[in-house]
């Protein structure tokens, strides 16, 4: 019950920033959906991609306060395990981020140039592409958190904070950036924070990747890219149990 | 009498510098036991081991017979040393927060000690001022059926008055089924707060006893103790 209770107050603390991070991308997807004016899309995508950038920039913010520097401790001092805190906040940016992306839906399947109408409809499994659009993005997130849990947990065993911030940015940027190799392998070249409708994008984490091939697939589903998903569940497990081993180990204190 | 507390050889260094230096401390249940010691004595970092915010310490540390974790934070209410409250919370949400939070806080009781100080259930925690927010914090831990109250410093960097307020709601609370630990460096007009009390220096108990066998003793007020023990 405690758990559930801290949901509940998690999503309330998190309501303002998600609401009007949602309702700014869905104003700003419908203008790019029904506006004619198309020397407006630069700005359209620009501000899609600054979205795309604070929702992932606030959500390490958040959990670097209360797992790091530990600024509210009166959810320390709950009876849970520090790793069952750290699942409930997760849980909430989950639905948060998946709340904001799916204001980009509406261009991704109303637009007649978009990518469900120009492609996915037209692939050989419109059922299969409709899976891993959704899939891939959502089991993203919880790898990112995870190794977001475990770079900070594993910072919090170094005494000097320089040490600690070090350790940090290797695990999340070695983390990220295994990740992104996988992504990117066999294209042309790729994009960070865009999309296409060339091809379906990639996460390599929290970072989402459109690769771009030497000649387009005809079938939009040859773009699927099974390995990214799987590592996303790999790290997911496997910076998951280090971040719920450190979390609720000796060495993490406050 | 049964220990609710039991400190032994407890040592906890933060890299070169040690904190507790194998601290001997036991507590009976129904007491008030005053933490006395200078800034930096290791009170915090005690009364953060017995909560479980620091984990990593050597030597034994029992409370109710359990090491510290889950199961003990369940028993024991703790004020920390600095606000600790969501600023964006009113009053009122603060205290159905604790009553989610844990399974021994009464709301009825809350309710009535924060009326009887005076404060607007409707205020935001972030528009009260230094006084009120550590009485209504004060209020929220003693509206805990807890084992063990384990206080950081609630009577340091308030005015006189609130001071006063403060001991009166400790002495209140206090029952005979529940052990209270206070920490505080100041002693000059607290001593009829504490039942028993521990001077702390550095990272050892220096001196424990209940507050008349030690006046008895020594001769003096315990502020004159304090001094003679701590120099």
């Amino acid at each position: 019950m405690i758990l559930v209770h801290q949901f509940k107050l998690e999503c309330r603390k998190h309501l303002a920033v998600f609401g009007s991070l949602t309702g700014l991308s869905a104003l700003i997807n419908l203008y790019f959906l029904f506006s004619t004016q198309q020397d407006l899309a630069f700005l359209v995508l620009t501000a899609n991609m600054v979205i795309g950038l604070l929702v992932p920039l606030y959500i390490y913010t958040d959990l670097y306060k209360e797992f790091f520097t530990g600024v509210m401790p009166v959810n320390h001092l709950l009876p849970v395990r520090t790793s069952s805190l750290f699942a409930v906040k997760s849980a909430v940016f989950i639905l948060g981020s998946m709340t904001v992306w799916s204001t980009t839906l509406l261009e991704i399947f109303l637009n007649p140039a978009g990518l469900y109408q120009m492609r996915i409809e037209q692939s050989s499994s419109p059922a299969l592409g409709i899976l891993y659009l959704v899939l891939s993005k959502l089991l993203s997130l919880p790898a990112g958190y995870a190794l977001i849990g475990f770079a900070l947990a594993a910072g919090k065993r170094f005494r000097k904070p320089q040490l600690s911030h070090l350790c940090i940015v290797v695990l999340l940027a070695g983390g990220v950036a295994a990740q992104f190799t996988l992504a990117v392998q066999g294209s042309w070249h790729w994009s960070i924070g865009t999309s296409s409708v060339d091809a379906f994008k990639q996460y390599a984490n929290l970072l989402s990747v459109t690769p771009v091939f030497r000649v387009m697939q005809a079938d939009i589903n040859d773009t699927i890219n099974w390995l990214t998903v799987g590592s996303n569940v790999l790290v997911m497990l496997l910076a998951g149990s280090a971040a719920a081993l450190l979390l609720n180990g000796r060495g993490y204190e406050l | 009498m049964e220990n609710i507390l039991e400190c032994s050889g407890l040592s906890k260094s933060y890299g070169r510098k040690m904190a507790l230096n194998g601290l001997e401390l036991k507590v009976q249940r129904g007491k008030i036991v005053g933490l006395l010691g200078r800034n930096g004595a290791g009170k915090t970092t005690l009364m953060k081991l017995i909560v479980s915010l620091l984990r990593n310490y050597e030597g034994t540390l029992l409370v109710d017979g359990k090491k510290p974790g889950v199961e003990t934070k369940q028993i024991v209410s703790y004020l920390p040393d600095h606000e600790f409250l969501y600023p964006w919370m009113t009053v009122e949400e603060c205290v159905t927060f604790f009553g989610h939070a844990f399974p021994d806080f009464r709301r009825d009781k809350a309710r009535d000690m924060i009326g009887s100080l005076g404060l607007n259930v409707k205020d935001k925690v972030k528009s009260l001022s230094k006084g009120m927010k550590e009485q209504l914090s004060l209020s929220l831990a003693f509206a805990r059926e807890a084992k063990l109250y384990v206080l950081d410093e609630p009577l340091a960097a308030v005015d006189p008055s609130t001071r006063d307020k403060i001991m009166k709601i400790i002495l209140d609370h206090f029952t005979s089924d529940s052990t209270i630990l206070v920490s505080t460096h100041l002693i000059q007009g607290v001593e009829p707060l504490f039942t028993d009390i521990a001077i702390v220096d550095e990272g050892r108990v220096q001196l424990q006893g209940t507050v008349a066998d030690i006046k008895r003793e020594y001769g003096m007020h315990l502020e004159d103790v304090f001094k003679q023990i701590v120099k």
